[in-house]
């Protein structure tokens, strides 16, 4: 801040050092009748006005920029009108001093105003006590003004990126919520994300402010406040989905898997690029690689039941044997309505992979519905029917031992439901 | 890129899945080399006694590696950990387990298994012991079990006998006990 004070002081003193000429001057020695005003140390006063004066060898008139509650105003752009209708910006610094510099004698009357959104507008002509030198003081009458702040969420989470525009009368503020970002000390801070203020001036606590807030693939959302009513809080607002994306995205990959109630438990990873066919963008074609662990259960008779009356009773023993089978090839996809639709997608394609383990290509259909979770991530719920074949183990019981095996290929016919995390790009 | 990066990650993680799943069965198995079949978990003989049906002698079987000698009629008796399937017999010569098979099953000369019936009784700490008397078994040849004819009694001489059970599909023989020797006098 001192180091932003300083620059401002230097530009202001490097504009006006054009305007002066270099001439000898007396300097004022310090007076006890120096002028004596609240808020301002008058020996800082008479300083500030000595070190000006050695630094441009030129007349300066100081002044001060104060509120009505006799508190320093900083930095209130300021126009001086010189005697002959010349304008001349200058701006009080951080501690709420100026300064005009002359190259003859300072008038007996200056005129300055200044049109800063936080004070009524000021406009007024003030006489220059010479006897002893004083500076000027311009006293301002503040506005109202609250710090109207607000967060936007998508679902539970806060929304960065956002657009917000704020209106209250002529004036209109546009930003945009705050993202996370690393803070001074290095850390990612995301206290603000999804967040914006904004300083609203105003005469009349009945003034209405208007925000509207926007989103490319959300509805628009738009509230208005008195701001005699805020309250200082947060204001919390939720932006809701449109229907229908904003854009379809081009590719897609997906993860799926079988619900645990199966026989058979299917791992699929897909991936999709659409083709646009004419004005058609519902095919996709890609490719799909996944596994299938089948439980496959064997029974063997094993010793005679000597319990039972008949002679050719066994005692049975079974268990299950898991088998892993994997495949790997080109699907396609076809969206039976509109693939851009958010809240519910069907759709309808076909598997040709290819079984390392029977070396063979299969067709897999499948029949699934989609749900989206936000802008690109998607819930599927997908049927599947496979058919293969697998060269299952079949135990001969050995009662001296372990058991001999002997292969035979088995069909499978499965019906699947998946379950899947889709997400475009 | 991202993106484009998790899409290569993901295609490589599948095309290795599929290109090494194998259609083969899981099996583990534990090695114990004092065991008749080495590759079971030990199925416990502790000391017991009882009574040949024979000779109404009371015989003592210790477990320790020391030949016991036992009636014509002798009664085995195991602690029950072993699952559906298990099978005790007693042969001529020493048994030998090779690749998970006895080699000579031919000196089989009595066997009993699960499927011809045993009485199971509560041990004095509480465990539970199964008890299979020699009548309750039958005589094998050249590995045929007579279930016809009951058991005739063994002769004099020096006898093996050990215990082994399966797993629940009856593949692999996971069970076995040290393989006994006694003597009939």
């Amino acid at each position: 801040m001192a180091r932003k004070a300083l620059y401002v002081i230097l530009l202001i003193m490097l504009s006006n050092s054009l305007l002066c000429q270099k001439s000898s001057l007396q300097v004022d020695a310090p007076d006890t009748n120096y002028f004596n005003f609240g808020a301002i140390d008058p020996a800082q006063a008479k300083a500030f006005r000595d070190s000006l004066v050695k630094e441009y060898n030129c007349e300066v008139l100081t002044g001060y920029t104060l509120t009505v509650f006799n508190e320093i105003a900083t930095k209130i752009p300021l126009v001086f009108i010189s005697g002959n209708g010349q304008e001349q910006k200058i701006a009080s610094d951080s501690l709420g001093r100026f300064f005009i510099l002359f190259d003859n004698e300072i008038p007996s009357s200056v005129h300055l105003k200044t049109s800063d959104n936080k004070f009524q507008p000021y406009d007024s002509v003030l006489v220059v006590a010479k006897n002893p030198l004083q500076p000027l003081t311009l006293m301002l009458q503040p506005r109202y003004s609250i710090l109207l702040k607000g967060r936007v969420n998508i679902g539970t989470l806060p929304a960065e990126g956002v657009d917000v525009e704020i209106v209250h009368k002529s004036d209109t503020f546009k930003m945009k919520t705050l993202s996370c970002y690393f803070d001074d000390e290095e850390y990612w801070n995301c206290l603000y994300l999804g967040m914006y203020k904004q300083d609203i001036y105003f005469d009349s606590p009945t003034d209405t402010v208007s925000v509207s807030l926007s989103k490319k693939g959300f509805h628009n959302h738009n509230f208005a406040l008195r701001v005699g009513e805020y309250d200082g809080a947060i204001v919390y607002s939720k932006l809701k989905y449109n229907t229908y994306l904003p854009e379809l995205f081009k590719s897609d990959i997906s993860l799926n898997m079988t619900l645990p109630a199966f026989s058979a438990w299917m791992l699929e990873l897909n991936y999709y690029r659409g083709i646009k066919i004419k004005n058609n963008s519902r095919f996709s074609a890609g490719v799909s690689g996944s596994i299938v662990l089948t439980t496959v259960n064997t029974t063997q008779a094993t010793f005679r039941d000597m319990g039972s009356t008949n002679d050719t009773t066994y005692i049975y023993a079974g268990s299950d044997s898991t088998y892993l089978t994997g495949y790997f090839g080109p699907t396609v996809r076809y969206w039976l309505n509109n693939p851009a639709r958010r809240s519910f997608g069907v759709y309808a394609g076909l598997s040709m992979p290819y079984c390392f383990q029977a070396e063979k290509i299969y067709l897999y259909p499948f029949l699934g519905s989609r749900f989206f979770l936000d802008q690109n991530k998607a819930l599927l719920v997908e049927l599947k029917y496979l058919n293969y074949e697998l060269n299952v183990a079949r135990p001969v019981f050995n009662p001296y031992g372990n058991a001999s095996y002997y292969y035979k290929d088995t069909y499978f016919e499965k019906l699947l439901v998946n379950i899947g995390l889709q997400i475009g790009f | 890129m991202q993106y484009q990066y998790l899409i290569y990650r993901a295609l490589f993680f599948s095309m290795f899945f599929a290109l090494t799943a194998c259609n083969e069965p899981i099996e583990n198995s534990t090695y114990n080399p004092e065991l008749l079949f080495t590759a079971g978990h030990e199925i416990i003989i502790d000391n017991y006694e009882y009574t040949d049906p024979l000779d109404s002698n009371i015989y003592f079987v210790n477990n320790d590696s020391i030949t016991d000698t036992l009636g014509s009629m002798p009664e085995f008796c195991w602690l029950d950990e072993t699952g559906k399937l298990v099978t005790v017999a007693i042969s001529k010569e020493e048994l030998l387990v090779e690749n998970g098979t006895i080699v000579n099953a031919g000196e089989i000369i009595w066997q009993w298994h699960t499927g011809m019936g045993s009485q199971s009784f509560i041990g004095s700490i509480g465990n539970k012991y199964l008890k299979v008397s020699f009548l309750e078994g039958r005589n094998v040849e050249n590995k045929n079990i007579l279930y016809q004819t009951q058991p005739i009694a063994l002769e004099s001489g020096l006898y093996f006998w050990a215990v082994w059970g399966w797993d629940r599909g009856g593949k692999r023989v996971i069970f076995s006990s040290r393989q006994r020797g006694f003597v009939v006098k």
